[in-house]
């Protein structure tokens, strides 16, 4: 296919999947912020920080509040990362390669966006912040149904999967390091980890019933990056995610040089233990994952996309 | 404005229905005004959600426009179309004829049949054409004849569109709504179908390769996802299986063109190109052009690859060249037109242009280079102040102009807000020359959705309707007689 048709799919998918992961983390927020102990850092810039418009949002408001940072994460045409502008760009991508695209592929992006298209906040607000943001989630579940249960399994689809995989590792690493700060805070006091904040991350990551599961134990830290790190049977985990980009590539084309690039990285993931990762401190480690997955992605779009 | 009592689609110039519309008549008599009305928004939600939309100016949203649906169709019966089709086809067989002449011998600027300078001078005529031979001698591959209609027996062609005609993705889209919405319709009426079109196409497009190349590789060239058709240039790409590319990805290297693949390079060897002429090829024509291929003009050249339409075609729809068809189509088939022209009076001629400003609030004036119902006056329609305003623009430059009557254009009924009213119409069938010059039985049918105007171009508010052309073997007779008895 046209290097720059894959181009324009795996963006399409990316920014899908950008929107629903600023979805739950603006979820996050939203539970974290009604919980009753105090933070050293104020949870509203937490989502600012994490996507880098901190900067952009001071330019436009004097002060933090649940309300505004909401909105402008949500809906702010000029946020290059809120929701709206996610949606939009996922949206024109998916319209100028629409031809490769299922109609109900197309017919549900098309949708997402012109249900957020005219959105305004008193609207959004009638129906309910929580309820909007679970709206946004379950129309990437929609679209990653239509993706799977319509698509025919040609090179389109594999780029479209592939920037899904490769927008969720960056997503979860860096979800995780802008709360483990928060989540290790009190780690010193009687009560271990915060428990209410570990619930609310786990759940905004659909990730509750699964710690649940695999350890049946109280929470505890390093558990809680064993899963969302380390474990290739949690679809939102950074292990999953780069199998995901593994076995891509590999559908994509198995003799690709970029391939060894890729198991370098899954072998590290493959091979780490939590305490390693706790020891050298997991935030330098999401720094460093962070950094390689951008390399990754930059390698993958030279390879396949003719980016420069 | 139209006269008063304009010829009436469905109910010809009384009160009876027409055949064509016998069983359709029946049908919608039978049905409550209010589930037509049901079906028209239904209509327009799958548009809206299909994104069926023209861009009027790129930017975010809002801007992407529906052209209105209209779900009444346009109905033509068998011998009504077998007219129009020898007639559209015999058109294109001159228009490529012609075209292959000015390109190549000139005989008919020699024979004086069309003034010369008419042709050499003018404005879409490209020099970097001349004695180039091209596939199959075929310059216009895709055309769009529009014809209007103003009475029982006459039809007139309003105009030729030899260069990038749109539309045809409206023609199959509108006959899917309908097949959605109607399915009883497509039951109990026999109604040619139009859904091949994007096969013969290609057909088309793969018989004016390259010689010598067999299995060619055929690619659709779009400005983009910001020009106003491009939902039209992803639609055909996507029905006929080709790629949508833009300038970008489209490389020549060694007089041989190529596209930018994720596994490297892949030649390509015909473009059925949605770009105008001056955007193709940045070292031939628009220096700053970024939509083009640099080089492409010279492989076109060496015959390594074939641009459909062809460069210069312009010349053959010009509005000032359109007043010579007649004769175009006497001097190269040696025949009579099948369908006529609108009178057609040439300002460059200066009896005609006299004639014209002092009759200006009767007839519609054109820029012989305009397009899409832009910079045209409708006298009956205009007040006095636009008519004297483009009186002046006249006088300034009378070549630029060609002027008409004001034709009582048909008129369909429509449905509108206070129900079911005549709304005036046009017809631009799709004609596809390759190896051979074929039709497929149908076309665009444009209707002016406001009461009156004459102006059916979406840019300026107009609607589709489909348009079914009946079958006449007797494949379906059931059907419709089925349909006929419950009359």
């Amino acid at each position: 296919m046209l290097a720059r048709a894959a181009d324009t799919l795996f963006w399409m998918a990316r920014y899908v999947e950008r929107a629903e992961q600023t979805a739950r983390v603006l979820e996050v927020s939203l539970r974290s912020a009604m919980l009753p102990h105090s933070q050293t850092v104020n949870e509203w810039e937490i989502p600012l920080a994490m996507t880098g418009t901190l900067a952009d949002y001071y330019r436009c408001y004097e002060d933090l509040s649940d309300g505004r940072v909401l909105s402008f994460m949500i809906l702010d045409r000029q946020n290059v990362a809120s929701i709206r502008t996610s949606l939009y760009s996922a949206r024109e991508n998916a319209r100028a390669a629409r031809h490769l695209l299922t109609s109900e592929l197309w017919e549900s992006l098309n949708q997402s966006w012109l249900t957020i298209a005219d959105l305004t906040w008193p609207d959004l607000t009638k129906k309910g912040v929580s309820e909007h943001l679970e709206w946004v989630r379950f129309r990437s579940h929609l679209f990653r149904g239509a993706l799977q249960g319509s698509m025919l399994r040609s090179e389109g689809f594999h780029f479209a999967r592939l920037g899904i995989a490769m927008e969720r590792a960056d997503n979860t690493a860096r979800l995780l390091r802008s709360r483990w700060d928060s989540l290790t805070a009190d780690q010193n006091s009687r009560l271990g980890p915060d428990y209410y904040r570990a619930t609310v991350l786990l759940e905004a990551l659909s990730a509750f019933k699964a710690y649940r599961e695999v350890y049946s134990a109280r929470l505890e830290l390093h558990k809680i990056a064993d899963l969302l790190l380390l474990r290739p049977d949690m679809p939102r985990s950074l292990a999953y995610s780069v199998r995901e980009i593994e076995n891509t590539v590999t559908d994509l084309d198995p003799g690709s040089a970029v391939l060894r690039e890729v198991r370098a990285l899954r072998h590290r993931l493959d091979t780490v233990q939590v305490a390693d990762l706790t020891r050298v401190g997991l935030t330098w480690f999401l720094d460093d994952m962070t950094t390689q997955l951008s390399a990754l992605s930059t390698s993958l779009q030279r390879q396949f996309m003719l980016v420069q | 404005m139209g006269s008063k009592r304009a010829f009436d689609e469905m109910h010809g110039s009384g009160k009876s229905i027409r055949e064509p519309y016998s069983s359709y008549g029946a049908w919608l008599h039978s049905l409550d005004i209010s589930e037509l009305g049901r079906r028209h928004k239904a209509a327009d939600v799958i548009f809206r959600r299909m994104g069926i939309t023209f861009n009027v100016y790129g930017d975010e949203g809002g801007v992407e426009r529906l052209i209105p649906f209209d779900v009444v169709p346009r109905i033509l019966s068998a011998s009504e179309w077998r007219t129009l089709e020898r007639g559209v086809i015999q058109r294109v067989d001159a228009l490529n004829a012609f075209l292959n002449d000015v390109y190549n011998d000139q005989d008919i600027l020699k024979a004086g049949v069309v003034p010369a300078d008419m042709v050499l001078t003018n404005a879409a005529f490209r020099p970097q054409m001349l004695g180039l031979r091209v596939p199959q001698d075929v310059y216009a591959h895709v055309s769009g004849i529009d014809i209007v209609r103003v009475d029982e027996d006459t039809f007139y062609v309003l105009e030729d569109n030899a260069r990038t005609p749109s539309g045809v993705s409206y023609m199959l889209e509108n006959r899917q709504t309908m097949m959605r919405l109607f399915p009883e319709l497509f039951a109990s009426n026999a109604i040619a179908p139009v859904e091949h079109y994007p096969e013969l196409l290609l057909e088309t497009l793969r018989s004016v390769a390259p010689r010598g190349v067999d299995d060619p590789c055929v690619v659709l060239l779009t400005p983009g996802q910001y020009n106003s058709a491009f939902f039209e240039h992803a639609f055909l790409a996507q029905q006929m299986g080709i790629e949508l590319v833009e300038g970008q990805d489209l490389f020549v290297d060694g007089g041989k063109v190529y596209m930018r693949t994720t596994r490297g390079p892949r030649p390509v060897h015909v473009i059925y190109r949605r770009i105008d002429d001056d955007f193709l090829d940045p070292l031939a024509f628009h220096p700053d052009s970024m939509l083009g291929v640099p080089g492409l003009l010279a492989a076109y050249r060496l015959g390594n690859v074939t641009i459909c339409n062809a460069i210069g075609g312009g010349v053959a729809d010009d509005k000032a060249i359109y007043a010579y068809m007649p004769d175009i189509i006497r001097f190269y088939l040696g025949q009579e037109p099948i369908l006529n022209n609108v009178p057609t009076w040439n300002l460059r001629r200066p009896d005609d242009c006299a004639y014209v400003l002092e009759h200006l609030p009767e007839l519609v004036v054109k820029e012989v280079h305009g397009s899409g119902g832009y910079g045209m006056l409708v006298g009956p329609a205009a007040t006095k102040a636009e008519i004297e305003a483009f009186r002046e623009r006249i006088i300034a430059e009378p070549a630029r102009f060609i002027a008409q009557p004001t034709l009582s254009l048909s008129t369909c009924p429509t449905y509108v807000d206070q129900g079911i009213a005549p709304r005036h119409v046009d017809l631009r069938p799709f004609v596809l020359s390759g190896r051979e010059t074929r039709v497929v039985p149908g076309g665009l049918t444009r209707v002016a959705m406001r009461e009156g105007s004459l102006v059916v171009n979406s840019s300026q508010g107009g609607g589709t309707k489909d348009t079914w052309v009946l079958d006449d073997t007797p494949r379906s007779a059931q059907g419709g007689r089925h349909a006929r008895t419950r009359r």
